[in-house]
């Protein structure tokens, strides 16, 4: 039933992931080279090998790469945590937002940075995923207790529910302490500017097992795309699997949020290009979505650099900039396929 | 049955949430247009009513309980006689009405004191009835107290600038978007709105003083900048922003200009690096201790030479007034000898 016209593999999948994984490489490079001086591949080399004192040496090992690293790893978490929400909720519009990661993590931060103005980076970074682990929790908690309609919709329900009444609760705690919204407002924004080393060891971690799981999912997930009675039909736990699948969403998105803030639009629009271009088979689409959104966000984080020069923008409003419309096609799409 | 009543809940939570999400963003956005297009308007006209009004008030000076009109932002009004009660909503425009002696019955202080204590505002500000925050002030607490005068800012208070005239005259001036000229038009509107003209102008001409021998105390082929720390960005203020703007007036080299009237960027430390000014003053200076291991942030000249100013953002960034701009003047006197 899934598998009409887009189900259809246009493109080798092989020949798919070199190219992407050799756009990948292009725009890494234009990362390190572009900012307020413009690097040469050799003072690249150079500065990243060869010496690290000098001021260009600097610049690119401790500002330049881990942004890069930063990028490169929220972005593929949030294409693969996108194509897994899809999976879980078949729903193509779902993303990880939809069980309240971005809202229970952007909650965490914004009281962290009311009460403890002075917090450090990693404080934050942990504050974050426990919101984010707390806000999935409770969703998830909820839609056991309550009993009503079929699961996927019931989940997407509360999770709206659990995300709008955090956001609430965030817009409060903003409006009644303006002084500090300044230093929250920009990282609502999602922005991975000044990213160090130490919060992409927490973030390598987390998604080096997200990453695992998901991919350690991707045949049974398959099944579950066919629906619950199919894929239990098909030997699936269908509860166990949701429930894991759930986990890594959640490592893979509450990381990302937690280190760079929420970054929209990567985890919608990644799953629906790769299903476009390679057919709908998880094992396909999940390690392409990783390296699409990894490619996306690094391409994003570029133009970032370039738009209010020199100021920076946030990367979550240039995703945004490219996502809003591509979201509306989708919606519009979709709505005529359903009447 | 049993969940038609949890569905039912979570539809009213849901409704509830997203209009409450609604209505804030619609008032954000209606708030920027406003300020935006009308700011520009209201300067413009505001300057030469305000000479006229002047002219004409200086025929009947003497007689101090005469109906003068106030031309301000939000319009014209009528204050007669000497303003005893008076609701305040920002602390620029605040700080013009203590340095005036006059203490407000009312103030929207955002339920908290600490940026008032820190100001010095507290202590002069006697008693007076909180009118709750400055984004929503709460006009069944001001109707309440009876004011004669109620003082906001125009960006913040427009929308509700009719509701307020009916409880009191009210005049509306740019105070968050204040620039430093329009500080020193708020100084002397405010002044005429209490009754006290003489004694702000008076205020100004110290000010002005102050600033000249302040500048002269600073050396001048040094560059400087006032920069807000975050922990991943600097938001570093353009000399188009309060502060900065008084002091590149006056002839201070300021480290950013920039063009396009914004007031603030946000940079990371690379452009800081290529910004690289000679004097840094930081606000938030509990940042200071997370930066000071960074190899790069080493490598700045002010850092260098020693030339980092811990400073307090209520007094540097918030007080867009001029007794404000006159605590930070008298603050880089201080500054001054060790600055080189």
């Amino acid at each position: 039933m899934v598998k009409d016209s887009s189900g259809m593999r246009r493109w080798s999948v092989g020949w798919l992931a070199a190219a992407l994984a050799a756009l990948l490489t292009g725009a890494m490079l234009l990362s390190l080279r572009y900012g307020t001086t413009h690097y040469s591949l050799s003072e690249i080399i150079t500065g990243l090998f060869i010496d690290h004192s000098s001021r260009e040496g600097l610049i690119l090992s401790t500002v330049r790469l881990p942004r890069l690293a930063a990028t490169v790893l929220i972005g593929a978490s949030l294409g693969v945590a996108g194509a897994l929400m899809q999976g879980v909720t078949r729903n193509p519009l779902a993303s990880p937002s939809v069980f309240g990661v971005n809202a229970g993590a952007a909650f965490a931060v914004v009281l962290m940075i009311v009460l403890f103005p002075a917090v450090p980076v990693l404080w934050r970074v942990c504050g974050a995923l426990i919101g984010a682990i707390g806000s999935v929790t409770l969703v998830f908690a909820l839609s056991k207790i309550i009993r009503f309609g079929k699961p996927e919709v019931k989940m997407a329900l509360i999770g709206v529910t659990m995300q709008t009444f955090l956001a609430v609760g965030t817009q409060a705690l903003l409006l009644l302490n303006e002084s500090k919204a300044e230093q929250a407002m920009y990282w609502l924004a999602g922005s991975v500017v000044g990213v160090r080393w130490p919060a992409i060891a927490i973030l390598a971690c987390w998604c080096a097992v997200g990453l695992a799981l998901a991919l350690g999912l991707s045949r049974s997930l398959a099944a579950l795309s066919l629906g619950d009675e199919v894929a239990a039909s098909l030997g699936q736990q269908v509860r166990r699997l949701r429930l894991m699948a759930v986990c890594a969403v959640v490592m893979l998105a509450g990381a990302s949020v937690a280190v760079a803030g929420p970054i929209g639009f990567v985890g919608l629009m990644v799953p629906h290009i790769v299903r476009y271009m390679a057919g709908v088979h998880y094992r396909v689409v999940l390690p392409l979505s990783g390296l699409l959104g990894a490619l996306l966000l690094t391409g994003a984080d570029v133009c970032s650099r370039a738009i209010s020069y020199p100021g920076e923008t946030p990367v979550g409003i240039v995703t945004a900039l490219i996502g809003t419309p591509y979201f509306i096609y989708l919606a519009r799409r979709q709505g005529g396929r359903m009447s | 049955m049993k969940h038609n009543w949890i569905v039912l809940l979570a539809t009213l939570l849901l409704i509830a949430g997203v209009l409450a999400g609604c209505g804030n963003s619609e008032k954000a956005e209606g708030s920027k247009v406003d300020t935006t297009n009308t700011q520009a308007a209201g300067d413009a006209e505001a300057s030469p009513d305000k000479q006229e009004e002047q002219e004409a008030d200086a025929q009947d000076a003497t007689d101090e309980h005469t109906t003068r009109v106030i031309a301000h932002q939000a319009g014209e009004t009528q204050i007669s006689g000497t303003p005893e009660r008076v609701v305040v909503m920002e602390y620029g425009l605040l700080g013009s009405v203590l340095a005036l002696d006059v203490q407000p019955i009312g103030y929207a202080d955002d339920e908290r004191i600490s940026t008032l204590e820190e100001l010095g505002f507290l202590e002069q500000m006697g008693d007076y009835t909180p009118v709750g925050t400055r984004q929503q002030p709460n006009l069944e607490v001001i109707r309440t107290l009876k004011p004669d005068l109620i003082i906001g800012d125009y960006a913040r208070h427009a929308e509700v600038y009719e509701q307020l005239s009916d409880i009191a005259p009210t005049i509306l001036l740019p105070d968050t978007k204040a620039t430093y000229d329009d500080a020193l038009d708020n100084h002397l509107i405010i002044g005429e709105a209490l009754g006290k003209r003489e004694e702000a102008e008076a205020a100004l001409q110290a000010h002005q003083q102050l600033l000249e021998e302040t500048v002269k105390l600073l050396p001048a082929d040094k560059s400087y900048a006032i920069v807000a720390l975050g922990d991943a960005v600097f938001n570093i203020r353009t000399n188009n922003f309060f502060q900065p703007s008084m002091l590149e007036g006056a002839g201070l080299n300021y480290a950013l200009i920039d063009d396009q009237g914004e007031t603030s960027i946000k940079a990371s430390i690379e452009q800081m690096l290529e910004i690289d000014p000679d004097v840094m003053f930081v606000t938030h200076p509990e940042q200071l201790e997370q930066w000071e291991g960074d190899p790069l942030f080493a490598q700045l000249k002010a850092v260098q030479t020693e030339q980092v100013y811990p400073v307090l953002h209520s007094k540097w960034s918030f007080a867009r007034s001029i007794p404000g701009a006159d605590v930070v003047l008298e603050e880089l006197q201080q500054l001054a000898p060790s600055i080189q």
